[in-house]
């Protein structure tokens, strides 16, 4: 019964016709709202009423209201931008660009614990296999600008649900279809790649997975290729550093002082954005004085340097 | 680097329909497929689930979103498979009919083979055979999804897959030798 444990591969080839489509979509979408009882499809009917009249006033005062610069300031956001170095100072919606990730924080300015590593469907994460390497896509951002885009790395040679992606060599994937090309970010070497999910590019950093973290002679700053191009970090929980030169001497004290200890992941308690002077930023998982991402290290000469640099 | 931290509240939201559908629905969609052989049924059991994750408003907990649309859409299916319309036509179908691809008709009669071997299987045999080869679910996973014993569901797949092996070797009955 060999052929039994392909099943999943020859009915997805076997019945590759067969697609959920935007009809189905949209016949859901009907039937849904045509089941909703009546007094809440009268109530949700006239929520819509009252959201439209609500946007039409809003629209209004919109257009009378004087642009930003002149009284009226535009709607503060409690995120701010990343790799605009300077932060100081309130952000504004218009100053966070297209495809930058932002990081949030809570009411005293102090970074929130902001997980980016995306979730997979049943806890197996979303990944590119690359040769032994493995990368995992971030949630954000959603739609990563092709200006990030460095060479090719090829075209995914396999879609493959097993979470090991061992099927074989070149780049496999469990998230990225069979045939789309992969890229480095530009800039970054090996640390981050990018391709297209489901029409949106999507940005993947390299991890540890199924055991497997470093390669023959790597090291921490081989999978963290940033020198140069860092312009803040923010430790949840602690704060955030945004001169991009103390950033830069952080991360220099972590790559240089940092010990490793396994090829697994840590169950994190806190997590540490550095953002990159692309609008893109890379994670890693702590807990204690432990970092994760590609595999796990120790270095409590980098927390006690990133609370020092955080002190007002 | 957790699992998925989403909220029962947010799998209803309308952009998580869209989310849950755009990974699951084709899923749901080809399970349905297996049971009904049928396209057009196959494809109206799928959309009644997801109509009925829309409106039922299922405490889902996160992770098992999949698991909750293919038990509805299974459920519908037997209760459909004992209707009168599908053993008088479905059940006189010769074969189980691929949709392949347009590119893909490579080694075309094995696989036929077995896919109208599992179409075949008794609906005890097919939901655990579905289930574990085709939808990736351990024993224990089914076991709650079905709620039977996880005994139960080892000693179905062994005879399923005594099953399969017969009606591969063209025992029209299933029944190992």
């Amino acid at each position: 019964m060999s052929r039994l444990d392909q099943l999943h591969d020859i009915a997805d080839e076997s019945l590759a016709g067969l697609k959920a489509t935007d009809d189905m979509r949209r016949n859901i979408r009907m039937k849904a709202a045509a089941a909703q009882p009546a007094p809440r499809r009268l109530m949700v009917q006239g929520l819509a009423f009252a959201a439209a009249a609500l946007l039409c006033f809003l629209g209004v005062s919109a257009a009378l209201r004087p642009r930003a610069g002149q009284n009226e300031p535009e709607p503060q956001i409690s995120s701010y931008t990343l790799g605009q170095g300077d932060q100081g100072g309130e952000r504004y919606t218009s100053d966070v660009g297209y495809g930058n990730v932002t990081i949030k924080s809570d009411r005293n300015g102090i970074p929130a614990m902001q997980n980016i590593w995306a979730q997979g469907e049943g806890g197996v994460a979303p990944l590119i296999a690359s040769d032994g390497r493995y990368y995992r896509m971030l949630s954000e951002p959603q739609s990563a600008p092709q200006s990030v885009l460095g060479s090719s790395l090829g075209v995914i040679s396999e879609f493959t649900r097993q979470p090991e992606l061992s099927g074989g060599r070149g780049l496999l994937s469990n998230v990225v279809s069979a045939g789309t090309e992969v890229y480095q970010v530009r800039g970054l070497g090996g640390t981050l790649l990018a391709a297209n999910v489901n029409g949106s590019l999507r940005v993947f950093q390299r991890v540890s997975y199924n055991n497997t973290a470093l390669l023959s002679g790597e090291g921490l700053a081989d999978t963290l290729q940033l020198s140069g191009h860092i312009t803040g970090m923010a430790l949840s929980g602690v704060g955030a550093v945004t001169d991009p030169s103390a950033a830069e001497r952080l991360f220099r004290t972590l790559v240089d002082q940092a010990v490793f200890k396994s090829s697994g992941a840590v169950t994190a308690s806190q997590t540490l954005l550095i953002t990159l002077d692309n609008g893109l930023a890379v994670q890693l998982s702590v807990k204690g004085e432990h970092l994760g991402g590609c595999g796990v290290w120790s270095c409590p000469e980098f927390f006690d340097a990133f609370g020092a640099a955080v002190q007002p | 680097m957790q699992p998925g931290t989403q909220t029962a509240e947010a799998a209803l939201s309308s952009a998580s329909f869209e989310e849950l559908y755009e990974l699951y629905a084709t899923d749901v969609l080809r399970v349905c497929y297996f049971y009904l052989g049928d396209r057009q049924r196959a494809e109206d059991v799928c959309q009644d689930t997801f109509v009925r994750l829309i409106t039922a408003q299922p405490q889902l907990q996160a992770g098992k979103e999949k698991a909750w649309l293919l038990k509805v859409a299974m459920n519908r299916c037997r209760d459909l498979w004992r209707g009168a319309w599908l053993k008088r036509v479905v059940l006189g179908s010769p074969v189980f009919e691929l949709i392949p691809a347009p590119d893909e008709f490579s080694e075309r009669a094995e696989k036929q083979a077995l896919m109208d071997a599992v179409n075949r299987l008794p609906t005890a045999f097919k939901d655990v055979v579905l289930l574990h080869y085709y939808q990736g679910y351990g024993i224990a996973e089914i076991a709650e999804m079905l709620g039977l014993p996880e005994g139960t569901i080892s000693s179905r797949l062994s005879r399923a897959r005594s099953k399969l092996e017969a009606l591969l070797k063209g025992d029209e009955t299933g029944e190992p030798s």
